[in-house]
């Protein structure tokens, strides 16, 4: 029987380019524990040479076509993403069906990728916030997908070789985990041909499971400071989990997150940075996943002024959910969620990957198509029962990259009632 | 005959192209009780314009408007673009530009501080600025139906801004931050800054955009004011929209909040001339980092300059995309870079071409420079190829696409190419240019501006000690 792959659509023909994406339901969930990194390798080699084609001779067709091609792997999906301009379409297709179909993943390719992916660990270590943003996922999903590295570990990866690539790869991409989908000035019938002429070659594995366990929050307020030399700033992360999607509360939190540390204008930016100068961003995000994802806080204060900093953070979650939102708040949030919508649709990007969140995170069919009369509908005690319920202030994992030497003491002031401290090397693997 | 047929601008719709009658007719009818500051004149239409054709007017208190109608989606794009930056800093006072885009989000004689952003974001907009060597703009990303809301706001700000000494004071700790954020902690940040002070001694490009702590910290609410009364006039600012709007309405509402403003006398501006490099110039850091850096500067022409689109290609086939020569010598090929990247600088006086190297192992930032320099070197002998020409091409196509897809993209695009080469559309003749480029032309730039041309050079050594963190 034929697979049964969807194909998801956007044309538009006023630019002369072609967005392509070519998306497994599954991730990096399914690296093995400790050798993580097995699916991001194959797919960053597959570009490396097919039956035909040598790396040097792919490398330089991509760009002769005016393309771009990259990859992407986290804990529950896999990418593959095409950009080229609309003459070179055929052409991309045509090198997108090789590689899917006969890329051969050279022994010498996968361990020069290999040195590739651990120098790009190394060379991640430069930027403080992606270090924070990292620290803080591992800890808070410790044990978790969430929290395993889908680029895998510097030691983790030496363990890591052909055929744990190319299994990987294999159970992945295989007939039944694959969704095909482009956006911009590309036919619908076109891109049904090439799904028809790759999905047949692809494996014929069994699609593994695309669930994923819901994570632990942490208990109690923990620090964790990632020791770094000589830093006059910090970067700092607090949160704990989120929301999940299908949760019945979940637009009331994403009002309410809205209004303490989504806009300019919200709660965390006029305490932090409007009134004090204490750091030049200040926000909030509710992440979004297939299982419940994370709720964070990020700033970047002065080293000198991150204690006093981590204490008014604290103090506005406490107060958020002690006081409440105002009517007044919620309003405000509701009117910015519901007129920024258009925003979210003004492309045919944007509105394919409205089509592929429904698909590939399991949204509810209508989540976009009410998702304006739902934020409206949204009350001021909803807004308060949703972020009693889902948040805390004394639960909470608390990650700064500072100097520790300097920054622990008046860190661990600044925390009433902390339960615990722990202290990593940047460089820590 | 050219090897790709030519670039279709627009393979969209037709869109309401107005006829010359017609804008007379608007104009006489919205000029009927204008005065000498409100009365608005139509210049040139560009017609192929990705997205719609681009109307140029101009109020006559010398506030330019440009103007794109694309009703695709119901949104808008709205800029104002003012023609000062970092190039009309002084000694001592660098960074002013920047903290004042920061101060334009506060009280004015209208509104109270915050009331800006918060009316903008109750409306759905997106709100921000970005200053940069030559230019300061400010946008509002915001549904079509706001636009009313969005001119008032703007020009209100324009010339009714009120600084006082506290958020003036709160404002530099914002952007003491930022600058901690962007260049004391960022090593990146930090070369940029190295190699364009080290290479300008005279231009004011020696200074940071954000300016140097120092002078950050000693700004003034009076160093404010006098740079508000001196540069925030309409005779030195461009408005661009783009999206779905009513052109009536539109350059009605202009008219009613813009037309009352008088235009400023704006100083002469007499930016010294760099005295030409004739040694290379080298500078050290040392920063805890786990790999090394190399940054290469050139001196390179301004972007208005005929050379500027082929030095554009030669650096995109030297460093753009995998099967590029540095990219695959030093990262494929020996593996003693992670990164290889490389720009011609797109300001209005001659600036630099960069190009950078992030190193990979143990290699030290003197023997990657070496390896750069010996690849700049082998184009000497191995001139550009046509396929690698069509390669860098084909990319920059791409990128200038993509640049396009969004209303907020070819606002910026339109107020860019207008403030720094005086031509709202200019994007689309370069494209041409670089179509229309030779590998012999690119040979002839590389020749005339890279081979043994004097080169600054900033190189970063770590000072980590292993397993000391």
């Amino acid at each position: 029987m034929a697979p049964l792959t969807p194909v998801f659509c956007e044309p538009a023909h006023d630019l002369p380019l072609v967005d392509l994406f070519l998306i497994a339901r599954t991730g990096a969930q399914y690296d093995p524990p400790g050798r993580e990194g097995g699916l991001n390798l194959a797919l960053r080699t597959l570009r490396r040479g097919t039956r035909t084609r040598s790396a040097r001779e792919i490398d330089a067709l991509i760009d002769r076509l005016g393309a771009e091609l990259s990859t992407s792997v986290d804990a529950s999906s896999a990418m593959l993403h095409a950009a080229v301009i609309r003459r070179n379409v055929p052409a991309l297709l045509d090198l997108l069906s090789d590689l899917m179909r006969e890329a051969t993943l050279p022994d010498a390719e996968i361990a020069q990728v290999r040195r590739e992916v651990q120098a790009d660990i190394v060379d991640g270590r430069d930027d403080d916030r992606s270090l924070a943003g990292r620290h803080f996922r591992r800890a808070l999903f410790a044990g978790h997908p969430y929290g395993r590295p889908a680029a895998g570990t510097l030691q983790g990866l030496n363990g890591v070789d052909r055929t744990a690539a190319l299994t990987a790869f294999q159970k992945t991409f295989c007939r039944d985990n694959l969704v095909v989908a482009a956006a911009g000035d590309i036919s619908r019938e076109e891109l049904e041909g090439f799904s028809a002429r790759i999905v047949p070659n692809l494996s014929s594995h069994p699609a593994p499971p695309s669930k994923i366990e819901a994570p632990k929050p942490v208990r109690g307020r923990r620090l964790l400071i990632v020791d770094k030399p000589d830093r006059t700033q910090t970067q700092i992360y607090i949160g704990n989990l989120g929301s999940h999607p299908r949760y019945r509360d979940h637009f009331a939190l994403m009002v309410g997150n809205t209004l303490f540390g989504g806009t300019f204008t919200a709660r965390l930016m006029r305490e932090i940075r409007s009134k004090r100068g204490l750091s030049y961003g200040a926000s909030s995000r509710l992440g979004r996943d297939r299982a419940r994802e994370s709720w964070s806080m990020w700033t970047f204060p002065a080293a000198a002024d991150a204690a006093r900093c981590v204490g008014i953070q604290l103090s506005l979650l406490e107060r958020l959910l002690d006081k409440g939102a105002t009517a007044r708040e919620v309003s405000f949030a509701r009117s910015y969620l519901t007129r920024s919508y258009a925003f979210e649709r003004d492309t045919a990007s944007k509105r394919l990957w409205q089509r592929l969140d429904v698909e590939l995170l399991d949204l509810p069919k209508s989540y976009y198509a009410e998702y304006v009369e739902r934020v409206n509908a949204v009350t001021v005690d909803d807004v308060n029962e949703a972020l009693r319920r889902r948040l805390s202030a004394e639960d909470l994992l608390i990650t700064v990259v500072a100097t520790a030497e300097t920054l622990r003491a008046p860190l661990e002031g600044a925390i009433p009632r902390l339960r615990d401290t722990q202290v990593v090397p940047f460089d820590h693997d | 005959m050219p090897r790709h047929p030519p670039f279709k601008r627009c393979p969209s719709p037709p869109r309401s192209l107005p006829s010359p009658s017609q804008v007379t007719a608007l104009l006489q009818r919205l000029n009927r009780t204008a005065d000498r500051f409100s009365v608005i004149t139509a210049g040139p239409i560009h017609p192929d314009f990705p997205g719609g054709a681009v109307e140029t007017y101009r109020l006559g208190n010398g506030l330019q408007v440009l103007l794109q109608v694309d009703g695709r989606a119901p949104v808008l794009s709205y800029n104002v673009w003012f023609r000062v930056g970092s190039r009309n800093a002084r000694e001592g006072k660098t960074g002013l530009a920047h903290l004042f885009e920061h101060l334009m989000f506060n009280e004015t004689k209208l509104l109270p501080a915050g009331r800006f952003d918060q009316m903008l974001e109750r409306a759905g907009a997106e709100t921000n600025a970005a200053t940069w060597t030559d230019w300061t703009f400010y946008y509002e990303n915001i549904p079509a139906d706001q636009l009313p809301l969005v001119v008032k706001l703007e020009s209100d700000r324009m010339r009714n801004l009120v600084l006082r000494a506290k958020p003036v004071a709160s404002e530099k700790e914002v952007v003491a931050n930022e600058r901690r954020y962007r260049v004391e902690d960022d090593v990146d940040g930090a070369v940029s800054e190295t190699l364009w002070s080290l290479a300008f001694k005279e231009h004011p490009y020696h200074h940071p955009t954000i300016g140097w702590m120092a002078d950050i910290e000693n700004f003034t609410p009076a160093d404010c004011r006098e740079f508000y009364k001196t540069w925030y006039a309409p005779n030195n600012a461009t408005v661009v929209l783009v999206g779905d709007l009513d052109r009536a309405k539109a350059l009605r509402l202009i008219q009613r909040y813009y037309g009352a403003m008088r235009p400023a006398k704006l100083p002469e501006v007499q930016v010294p001339r760099e005295p030409v490099q004739t040694e290379h110039r080298l500078a050290v850091l040392e920063r805890p980092t786990p790999t090394a850096k190399v940054a290469l500067g050139f001196k390179c022409p301004e972007f208005s300059h005929p050379d500027h689109a082929a030095l554009s290609v030669l650096v995109e086939a030297l460093t753009g995309g995998r099967s590029a020569r540095l990219y695959r010598e030093l990262v494929t090929e020996q593996e003693i870079a992670t990164d290889i990247s490389g720009w011609a600088s797109t300001f209005r006086d001659p600036g630099l071409v960069e190009i950078s190297a992030t190193g990979r192992g143990p290699v030290q930032p003197e023997a990657l420079r070496e390896a750069i320099e010996r690849c700049l070197a082998s184009v000497a002998a191995d001139p550009i190829s046509d396929d690698e020409r069509d390669r860098a091409v084909a990319r920059l196509e791409l990128g200038f696409l993509r640049g396009l897809e969004t209303v907020g993209g070819r606002a910026e695009s339109i107020g860019f190419h207008s403030v720094v080469i005086d031509d709202p559309v200019g994007s689309v003749a370069r494209m041409e240019a670089i179509r229309s480029l030779s590998a012999e032309a690119l040979q002839d730039v590389a020749r005339r501006y890279l081979f043994g041309q004097p080169c600054t050079a900033v190189l970063v050594r770590s000072n980590l000690t292993p397993g000391a963190a």
